[in-house]
């Protein structure tokens, strides 16, 4: 995998880029994503589970995160959940995302369509 | 906080969703299946925590978020399994075969239909009832993926052989025909599910010879 050039992936669907954005600082587990999710876009962006384990089965073959594991949160009840983790690919393929959006967030700015930070 | 009715509610809530997710593909489900199930539970809890109407927002989210995705995962695994392609090309030739039979079988026979032989007059008959039983089995089989390519085309062959000896059987009890009769009508059943039996095999073992060779 360390051969592969993240752009191939690029663009992600926002789904992934999300899930990429949540385990960005720390491994969680699904509803863990959710949570971080909703809390980092105030409500705005509501992951179904259908929507998350699907996106998490295509980054699991694509190699972007891995499981760590399966263990209870303490947080919640006694049920043991699977963890996951970015993997160093996944990690590139973040920053590669995170650029080019950013390119695009400049080529707005340039064209007047956002105010200048 | 523990309210004894929302917590009902909030337990036959997860059992319907943990039901509603055979809609998902077997694979699927057996992988993430408990997750999902898991990850509707907490939400539930969450919200029931605002109130029913935050429940009744969870549901609306679940039900649009399940009906899009669990499209989306069949697609992709008929399209990893090239059975997309299969699905597609079945359809195709139902679609051939029966637009033969009505547009060229039957026309021929409704304007000869007195004018033919009784033996070929069996035949076209057998030719048409035949090939649209043949046809509607070999689909079923093949979209239902109970059965598919020649193993298809020979579980068509013995349900419509079945079904078409039942069927003479009982015209022959019922009608007290002559022998002479009954054996034409016979000859005509077996030839037509040769022939739509051949035409069906040729098709399916066509599309697995014209798959180019690996590259050396």
């Amino acid at each position: 995998m360390a051969g592969r050039d993240p752009e191939e992936l690029l663009p992600l669907t926002p789904a992934v880029f999300h899930i990429l954005l949540a385990l960005a600082d720390g491994e969680r587990h699904g509803y863990g994503v959710i949570k971080e999710v909703d809390a980092r876009t105030e409500g705005k962006v509501r992951m179904g589970p259908g929507t998350l384990y699907g996106s998490i089965k295509r980054m699991l073959e694509e190699g972007m995160i891995e499981e760590s594991g399966e263990r209870p949160d303490p947080e919640l009840d006694d049920e043991r959940r699977r963890y996951y983790r970015l993997t160093k690919f996944g990690r590139r393929v973040a920053v590669a995302e995170a650029e080019r959006l950013s390119r695009l967030v400049a080529s707005a700015r340039a064209k007047r369509l956002l105010a200048r930070a | 906080m523990r309210n004894p009715v929302e917590r009902k509610s909030r337990t036959l809530s997860s059992r319907v969703y943990a039901a509603l997710l055979a809609a998902y593909p077997s694979e699927f489900r057996r992988v993430y299946g408990r997750e999902m199930a898991l990850v509707f539970a907490d939400r539930c809890r969450d919200e029931a925590r605002r109130g029913r109407a935050s429940l009744l927002v969870v549901w609306r989210e679940a039900l649009s978020d399940l009906a899009r995705t669990a499209a989306r995962e069949h697609l992709e695994r008929l399209r990893q399994g090239g059975g997309l392609m299969k699905v597609l090309r079945t359809i195709a030739l139902a679609l051939v075969a029966y637009a033969f039979t009505l547009l060229v079988v039957a026309p021929l026979y409704a304007r000869n239909v007195g004018s033919m032989p009784a033996f070929v007059n069996s035949l076209i008959d057998a030719l048409i009832s035949t090939g649209l039983l043949f046809n509607f089995i070999f689909l079923l089989l093949t979209l239902t993926r109970l059965s598919e390519g020649a193993r298809a085309v020979r579980a068509a062959l013995v349900v419509t052989s079945l079904v078409v000896a039942a069927l003479v059987a009982l015209m022959r009890s019922a009608a007290g025909t002559h022998a002479g009769v009954g054996v034409s009508i016979i000859l005509a059943q077996a030839l037509s599910l040769l022939v739509w039996f051949t035409a069906h095999l040729w098709w399916v073992l066509r599309r697995k010879t014209n798959v180019p060779p690996a590259p050396a």
